[in-house]
């Protein structure tokens, strides 16, 4: 009898349960908000973190219903207008809670508009705070509301500064960039037709009048270089001349067949005036030092000090520092560290150049540095070495038709925002064609031709573009790592896996893409449900033809649909299809989910697709392809 | 024994579909009695138990139950038992107990001599020790009237014997039971009197001296071969009505 | 409690008999592998409640009628079936259709629903990324979604297990009865969306009642309320299915499927049944040999 009365206890028990998670609101009450350096959070370049140094960002914490983490927010109005975004509200679900933080008591602005003082760490709810909108308050993005939690307070912010107090409801008149990579997409014509104008204008510097000729009118190099008018070439007969050598004046250096030689110690050209060119010349006898003998004590910000001194000064070909318009064009380099130096350089331009460095790229370096010199480099080949190009703090680089073979990476974007490397051809690189890091902002990849390395693009940062590119023959074609991007047109074709995705807050649109042969065309790692497609605009994935169903490249029957026909028979499976339809319908952290609402029956760009899969069988050569 | 009946029908008929099973079948079973019902096969005494303890619907007719008060006033041994498997002998006589209250198990299993196989599954006892079981359960409550169908089916002559005893002490102690059979020496000793049915009407009934004497036969196997005799030259055209 | 009374005893052989079936122990079993296999697929576990709740959706509407109906229709077959003798006892029809309905529900809810706690335990111990670099919170989700989950799930199997026993109670033969059990097993499983798929297809169903029209259909109730109450309240996505008519469709499916076991209207119930008969023989006769 007693197990009688047990049983009937425990089944009212469990019926009440039941019965009672009716009634009960499910989870906790609204998250509480946690340090930002616990977040999620996303906002600025770690560029302009930096450089931020005492002046703070208002800031906002938002807790999503499907997304475990909390979000933080580096300016106001980006999380405003994640809020009402319907992508971000597909992948994570609503947003339960957001916090702004209070800006601190005695705010005040400095001449750029950023504001003064302390993070107060008070985090209140959204919707009891009150903001001020339109004022001169800025933050490296653009202009930025400022959050108060009185009203007394934000007035007499208002008052001081400007603009106008209002409520959380009105959030859709925050300032906020529209952050969707469609700005640097749409912005690579013109930064072609800029950097055709630098480079038209640094071509100037080859019409010039003779006025050296070294072997005639002065015995050595140093000794013409010495004597030379500002305003005019010296130029090389065919030989071989001794280095190092400085150019402290205007003038062009020009030969062909003529080879610097440097004493294998250190630098073979420093060039320290404005308005040089070096044409045609060959160099070599560059020192084998990476790192700087001592670096001028100049007042520059502390907080890439290590970085440059790393990076910057190692013995090169050629060295600028600090001047204004350079040419350097037709010149082969020998280097066992570094090719090119540009320290402070504005109005630079390499263009035709050739850098052989060493056949290991542990030994070597890189084939141009850039540091804080947004050059144009154009047309040259970049072969061995470590990088074929190492930017650093170049905002707005023009990196376009060169051809990088071997190495470390092929390009190296470092705190470079706004960059644009397009019409490239990568082979052969140990880890990466092109590889951006510490979360700039605005980069625009397009219409690069990647083969036979280990990664084809490796991304980072935010609303960038990476668009037009064929990968072919790689261990993993494109991380979509960049937030808030634009991943379009590509092309991957024949590698082991297609595209990688790995963003832990993943907010990019990846759409006509034609994505075919490769072994696996998606790598997801956990993360939540990413919807690669917008609207009825989709990617081709070999294999999905004529599905007329969303499509999921890292489901374990659709991933293989293009490797084995058996695939098709499983996916038509009642269950297969029923979990599939259910499973793309909700947001929520899952391990390995990509879905593609809208997959294409035909490829996007045929030809070039047509042109990649002979790349990949070997049938074609990536120069075909390749415009540089 | 007295003369207050325990059970009464009157006027019962029975149609499944246009078959006839039984035509305005009429009784009143005494209390404290053995009351057998004999007939030839087919002619309704499994319908008419069936309908008498309430496992059929009469299509016209009333069946009253005259007897004492009980909580169980009916107790039934179908023709071919059904007893759940899974569960002991036991175990199954205890659930039929708690629905009337009553008491354990084992005084009802030693009435009918299966105290031995108390704890054994229902599906490893033989046919015979089932029937017991069935009588068993028919007991259960102390209904003061059991009706057992071929109770004796499937038994050897020495546990069939033993069945009829048991009847009879039943009725000698009050509880009256009413039962079909095929064993005519049984009946004949044991019953105190006797339905006979044949093509579902009741064309005798009487003590086994009364129906000896009416139809001039030595036995009762000779009464019911007179009787089928005679329902045969009746049942000339049809005879459905 | 006199007109309920038996019900105890009844109910609790009906528990016994589940249990001393090793059919129904693997049953369970096999539904835990099966969960598993589908969750390890779809990798719902790690997300926590809500996606492995919506990652097993799909499965249980299609197994727990299955589940249903093979406790339900062997509840009056053969050798289980001595209701000539339990009307010999005080136990009244209503005492037998609730008991033995009762016994097999519990029979149910452990069959369906332990493999169900298994996997929620599993949620609770592997789900959810935590994390030491990034600060978490729950989202919404939670265990008491689970629970609803669990709740809605056994309360479908409820319906659709009276539904069965019912099905088998309207039927005499023994053979007639599997055959009985697997219409019912059809109608609730593809029926009822069939039969919204055309009413909406031919126009009879307008848009805004077609959340009324599925609730009527167990199946499309259950998936609907637990689309609304489980992962709705996750997603902030409502308005999936009339609630109330949802939940009064289960809860009338399982009181008409009683009232059906019980007896009640067992005049009506014979009607139909002699009519169907007398209309099926016309049939045979019509139909040229």
């Amino acid at each position: 009898m007693a197990i009688r009365v047990a049983v009937l206890v425990v089944c009212c028990l469990l019926a009440s349960v039941g019965a009672v998670s009716f009634l009960v609101a499910p989870g906790a009450s609204d998250p509480d908000p946690a340090e930002f350096d616990r977040t999620v959070a996303m906002g600025l370049t770690l560029e302009e973190q930096r450089t931020l140094g005492e002046r703070v960002v208002p800031r906002a914490q938002i807790a999503y219903s499907q997304y475990p983490y909390l979000v933080g927010y580096r300016g106001i109005g980006l999380a405003a207008a994640a809020v009402d975004d319907p992508l971000v509200s597909q992948q994570f679900g609503y947003p339960q809670v957001v916090y702004v933080e209070t800006a601190p008591p005695d705010v005040s602005l400095d001449d750029s508009g950023f504001l003064v003082g302390e993070y107060t760490g008070e985090w209140i709810p959204a919707a009891e705070a009150v903001f001020v909108i339109d004022s001169a308050a800025r933050i490296p993005s653009g202009p930025t509301p400022v959050a108060f939690n009185e009203e007394d307070r934000a007035a007499a912010f208002a008052s001081t500064h400007g603009g106008e107090v209002v409520g959380w409801e009105e959030r859709g008149r925050f300032e906020a960039p529209p952050s969707d990579g469609s700005d640097a997409r749409d912005r690579i014509d013109a930064q072609h037709a800029a950097a055709n104008e630098t480079v038209d204008s640094a071509f100037e510097l080859l019409d010039r009048p003779t006025g050296t000729v070294v072997g005639e009118d002065a015995p050595t190099l140093s000794a013409a270089l010495e004597n030379a008018e500002a305003g005019t070439v010296v130029r090389l007969p065919p030989g071989t001349y001794r280095g190092p050598v400085e150019i402290d004046r205007s003038v062009t250096l020009s030969g062909e067949d003529a080879v610097i030689v440097g004493d294998g110690n250190g630098t073979v050209v420093t060039v320290s005036a404005d308005d040089v060119a070096i044409s045609g010349v060959s160099i070599a006898g560059v020192g084998e030092s990476l790192q700087p003998e001592d670096i001028p004590d100049e007042d520059r910000s502390d907080w890439d000090r290590q970085t440059e001194a790393a990076y910057g000064y190692s013995d090169a070909a050629i060295t600028a520092d600090g001047v204004d318009r350079l040419l350097v064009t037709g010149a082969a380099m020998d280097t066992p560290a570094s090719g090119i130096i540009l320290r402070d350089t504005q109005g630079a331009v390499v263009d035709g150049v050739r850098v052989n460095g060493t056949d290991e790229w542990r030994d070597g370096f890189m084939g141009v540095v850039t540091i804080r010199s947004p050059a144009v480099i154009q047309r040259s080949t970049f072969d061995g070495g470590r990088d074929g190009v190492y930017t650093h703090r170049s905002d707005g680089i023009v990196i376009r038709n060169n051809r990088f073979v071997d190495g470390r990476f092929g390009t190296h974007f470092m705190y470079t925002s706004d960059g644009l490397f397009s019409g490239n051809c990568a082979s052969e690189q140990a880890l990466s064609g092109i590889t951006i890091m510490t979360s700039p902002a605005g980069n625009a990849i397009a219409d690069n031709v990647i083969t036979d390395t280990e990664q084809g693009i490796s991304t980072s940062g935010s609303d960038s573009y990476i668009g037009g590119n064929v990968v072919v023959d790689t261990d993993q074609a494109i991380r979509t790592s960049a937030r808030n991007s634009l991943y379009a047109d590509n092309t991957v074709v024949g590698n082991a896996v297609g595209f990688r995705a790995s963003s832990v807050f993943p907010t990019s649109v990846v759409v006509r893409n034609d994505v075919a042969d490769n072994d696996r065309h998606v790598r997801a790692t956990s993360g939540p449900l990413r919807v690669w497609s917008e609207g009825e605009e989709g990617n081709y994935w070999e294999g999905a033809e004529g599905l007329d169903r969303r499509y999921s490249p890292t489901d374990p029957v659709d991933g293989r649909l293009h490797r084995t026909e058996a695939a098709r028979t499983l996916a038509a499976a009642p269950i297969v299809r029923g979990l599939r339809t259910l499973r793309g319908s909700v947001p929520g952290m899952r391990g390995e989910s990509v879905i593609d609402a809208a997959p294409r029956d035909t490829p996007v760009h045929p030809d070039r697709l047509e042109t990649a899969r002979r790349i990949a069988d070997g049938s074609a050569d990536p120069g075909e392809v390749c415009a540089a | 024994m007295t003369d207050d009946p325990v059970l009464r029908f009157d006027g019962v008929s029975k149609s499944f579909g246009t078959v006839r099973a039984l035509s305005e079948v009429s009784a009143a079973i005494p209390s404290g009695s053995v009351v057998a019902v004999i007939g030839p096969n087919g002619s309704g005494k499994t319908t008419l138990i069936r309908i008498l303890v309430g496992d059929l619907a009469a299509t016209s007719g009333a069946v009253s139950y005259e007897g004492p008060d009980a909580d169980r006033p009916i107790g039934y041994l179908p023709q071919d038992p059904t007893f759940r498997p899974g569960f002991t002998a036991a175990e199954t006589l205890s659930f039929y107990s708690s629905l009337v209250d009553g008491s354990g198990p084992e005084p009802l299993l030693d009435r009918v001599g299966l105290g031995a196989a108390a704890d054994r599954n229902v599906e490893a006892l033989s046919g015979g020790m089932r029937q017991l079981l069935g009588i068993a359960q028919a007991t259960v409550g102390d209904p003061p009237l059991v009706v057992l169908d071929e109770p004796a089916s499937g038994l050897d002559p020495n546990m069939s014997a033993n069945v009829f005893e048991t009847a009879a002490e039943m009725a000698g102690a009050g509880t009256t039971v009413l039962l079909s059979s095929h064993d005519m020496t049984l009946v004949e000793e044991t019953a105190d009197s006797v339905l006979v049915l044949a093509r579902g009407t009741v064309p005798a009934a009487g003590t086994v001296e009364e129906l000896r004497a009416a139809f001039d036969a030595d036995s009762l196997r000779g009464v019911l071969n007179a009787v089928v005799e005679d329902t045969e030259q009746v049942a000339v055209v049809g005879g459905d009505r | 409690m006199s007109r309920l009374r038996g019900v105890g005893p009844i109910a609790w052989r009906e528990i016994s008999t589940v249990v001393r079936t090793r059919g129904y122990l693997l049953l369970s079993f096999g539904l835990l592998v099966v969960f598993l296999g589908v969750l390890r697929g779809g990798g719902g576990i790690r997300g926590g409640y809500v996606p492995t709740a919506v990652d097993l959706l799909l499965p249980l509407e299609l197994l727990v009628p299955l589940v249903a109906v093979a406790l339900g229709y062997r509840a009056f077959s053969g050798d289980n079936d001595d209701r000539s003798v339990l009307r010999t006892y005080p136990v009244s029809d209503r005492s037998l259709a609730v008991g033995v309905f009762a016994g097999r529900f519990v029979g149910l809810a452990a069959i369906v629903g332990t493999p169900l706690a298994v996997v929620g335990l599993a949620v609770s111990r592997i789900g959810g990324p935590s994390s030491s670099v990034f600060a978490t919170h729950q989202g919404v989700d939670s265990p008491v979604l689970f629970v609803r989950f669990i709740a809605l799930t056994i309360c479908f199997g409820a319906a659709v297990l009276a539904m069965t026993m019912a099905a088998s109670v309207l039927v005499r033969t023994g053979r007639a009865t599997l055959a009985a059990a697997l219409a019912v097993l059809v109608v609730v499983v593809a029926g009822g969306d069939l039969l919204a798929l055309i009413g909406l297809t031919a126009g009879v169903i307008e848009d805004d009642l077609l959340g009324t029209a599925l609730a009527v259909s167990p199946n499309a109730a259950y998936r609907g309320l637990v689309l609304e109450s489980v992962v709705g309240v996750a997603t902030d996505q409502g308005g999936t299915i009339d609630v109330p008519v949802a939940v009064a469709g289960l809860a009338g499916w399982t009181a008409v499927s009683l009232a059906v076991i019980a007896g009640l209207g067992r005049r009506t119930v014979s009607k139909i049944r002699s009519r169907f008969r007398i209309g099926f023989e016309r049939l045979k006769d019509t139909v040229p040999r």
